[in-house]
């Protein structure tokens, strides 16, 4: 728990910077009340370098509505970055530099130079070497994002256990870790999908241009499957946070998820690997082929 | 804290940091309201507790001589300049990155530390956006307290499993880096016992790293190059890559197939032949496949596999 001064030392600087800002703001963005955000602008007013003559903090709280600064006794600056948190920050940057495309990774590159240079002590501790160091898919799925090209794409897909070919209108490039994703609109499918670039095969440009308002991105889904499991914390923790609908605590250290997923049989691959850490709740059937899989092995 | 010691310390944060020259104890306490009308004794006291507070909270309270030819008597001030943040301008883009980067941590102590970061570069950018796409640091918690070690250049010590052998080591480490190569997280570092630059995977280290208080005797190199320390000991731990022998349905179980180094074609199915270093995923990935695998050398993993269907079963077949 921030001390008042720890508190009123991020704050003071901030609204500054936000002048014209809320009660409400003010305490959602640190965690108060704001009747408590009203009571430290109170105590604020009484301070500053000099006691007689001008030499007090001024700022206008009548309006909680918005809080006004006039004078923040030379106390307008944000404290430094401690070394963990730049740290933190510029293994993100890196992160974001490996798996970006080029123009953006400039961009990235320079942020982290302005930060390193204005913090001394920072040092990138963070390397990340992506598994898809592809870089000509790489611009060629970015270029597909930016332009609506449609590609060609052979695809060693785990949910149907086959390399299958389809056309994709590519929507976006994500990661997870060092993984590359692109978010697509499947033609074969009709729906979203999400591909692995590392599991593409082979990939073309089909010279065919699309429009994102032809893609009904509202459709009921019917190829989209839910279901229950109840999970250990380590389970959930290291599912897909893009799968899960809701998440409820149970008894038990245990979890109730609810996930949304385009496969049983692959929901099924992820139940029968986690050995006991998760159990199929709902629907019957996914508990059944999970019971059916692994009785052919169990005997 | 009582409100009467908040504010006097607050007065006593303004007067030392808008005070250019040093300030001497006398003048605190007639400038600073609260020191007023106490014993000589109590507001050394109270003078002594408040600057350890400002200390404790990283402000640069610095004491100095008061002028330079009279060096016996001090006085205080705080730095500016190190204590508060140089002026940075960011465009809208740099903003926008900024709040991805923070925002790209999965572990908590990691984005709460990057996202406070981010409010005091670019504290006009009230949002973060809303939706993250480029996510780090799965399911290792461990990521946090290396980064704090290497930031604060202080050694960790964890327990670890080496891949060659079973045997749990405990290790003393000065932190340099850690690097995410291959879908592995490793920590790249000075081995204190064994004096030698090693590289050590997350997922091997038994406990979380304990951040200890003792600071790094051993620098980074200005010229480490991560990567090639991670190539160097993965080398040495693929002469130790063992090979699983699968026989699958023809066609079928493509996630295997991926990681065969090769396939044989026999009459009625085929034949894998799977190098591993991680026993655990290759024991899920076999897992997950388990309908389509009929035969699997050696024995011992296809004792693993069979405990792991066999805990799956259990669950749901109870009750």
């Amino acid at each position: 728990m921030a001390s008042e001064l720890e508190i009123l030392i991020e704050l003071l600087p901030w609204l500054v910077a936000n002048n014209g800002a809320s009660a409400k703001d003010v305490g959602d963005k640190f965690g108060i009340t704001e009747a408590k955000v009203l009571d430290l602008m109170q105590l604020l007013v009484l301070t500053g370098p000099n006691q007689g003559g001008g030499g007090l903090v001024d700022i206008d709280f009548e309006d909680s509505e918005s809080l006004f600064v006039f004078d923040s006794q030379d106390f307008d600056k944000p404290v430094r970055l401690t070394a963990f948190e730049a740290n933190a920050l510029l293994g993100g940057l890196h992160y974001l530099h490996q798996v970006v495309d080029s123009d953006l990774a400039i961009t990235v590159s320079e942020l982290i130079s302005k930060i390193s240079k204005a913090i001394p002590g920072a040092n990138t501790p963070v390397e990340v070497v992506p598994i898809t160091s592809d870089k000509d898919l790489l611009s060629l799925l970015q270029s597909a994002v930016t332009d609506r090209k449609v590609l060609k794409l052979k695809y060693a897909s785990l949910t149907s256990d086959q390399v299958t070919s389809r056309e994709i209108q590519p929507l976006a490039i994500t990661a997870r870790e060092d993984l590359i994703y692109v978010r697509a609109w499947c033609l074969e499918t009709d729906d979203v999908r999400v591909f692995r670039t590392d599991r593409i095969i082979d990939i073309s440009d089909t010279g065919t241009v699309f429009s994102v308002d032809n893609l009904n991105f509202d459709s009921s889904n019917p190829i989209n499957i839910v279901a229950k499991l109840l999970a250990t914390e380590k389970f959930t923790r290291e599912l897909d946070p893009n799968l899960v609908v809701t998440k409820t605590a149970q008894a038990h250290d245990q979890i109730l998820i609810e996930v949304s997923v385009h496969s049983f049989d692959w929901l099924a691959g992820l139940v029968l690997a986690a050995g006991g850490e998760c159990r199929v709740e709902e629907p019957e059937s996914l508990r059944k082929l999970v019971v059916t899989k692994a009785s052919t092995w169990v005997k | 804290m009582a409100k009467a010691r908040t504010e006097r310390l607050l007065n006593l944060l303004f007067v030392l940091l808008n005070s250019k020259h040093p300030i001497t104890r006398e003048q605190l306490r007639i400038r600073v309201p609260g020191y007023e009308g106490s014993s000589d004794e109590a507001f050394e006291r109270m003078f002594e507790r408040d600057k350890e507070a400002l200390r404790e909270l990283n402000i640069p309270v610095l004491t100095q001589p008061v002028d330079l030819f009279h060096d016996d008597v001090v006085g205080y001030r705080i730095d500016r300049d190190t204590w508060l943040m140089p002026e940075i301008k960011f465009s809208k883009d740099e903003r926008v990155l900024l709040s991805l980067a923070a925002s790209a941590w999965n572990g908590a102590l990691l984005s709460e530390a990057a996202i406070r970061g981010v409010a005091r570069l670019a504290p006009d950018e009230l949002e973060l956006l809303p939706t993250v796409t480029h996510r780090l640091g799965y399911g290792r918690e461990g990521l946090a307290q290396l980064l704090s070690a290497i930031s604060n250049k202080v050694s960790v010590t964890f327990e670890y499993q080496a891949a060659s052998s079973s045997e749990i080591t405990q290790r003393a480490i000065d932190p340099w880096k850690v690097i995410l190569h291959g879908g592995q997280w490793y920590l790249i570092g000075f081995d204190l016992n064994r004096g030698e630059t090693r590289s050590f995977r997350l997922d091997r280290m038994v406990n979380l790293p304990v951040v200890t208080e003792q600071s790094i005797i051993e620098p980074a190199p200005s010229d480490l190059d991560a990567q090639a320390v991670v190539s160097k000991w993965q080398s040495r731990d693929a002469e130790d890559a063992e090979l699983v022998t699968l026989e699958v349905l023809p066609g079928s179980a493509i996630e295997l197939r991926l990681l065969a180094s090769d396939i044989e074609i026999l009459e009625e199915s085929d034949r894998l032949r799977i190098p591993f270093l991680d026993e655990a995923k290759l024991v899920e990935a076999i897992a997950r496949n388990c309908h389509l695998v009929s035969k699997v050398e050696p024995e011992r993993i296809s004792i693993k596999v069979a405990q792991v269907l066999a805990d799956t079963l259990r669950v749901h077949l109870d009750g």
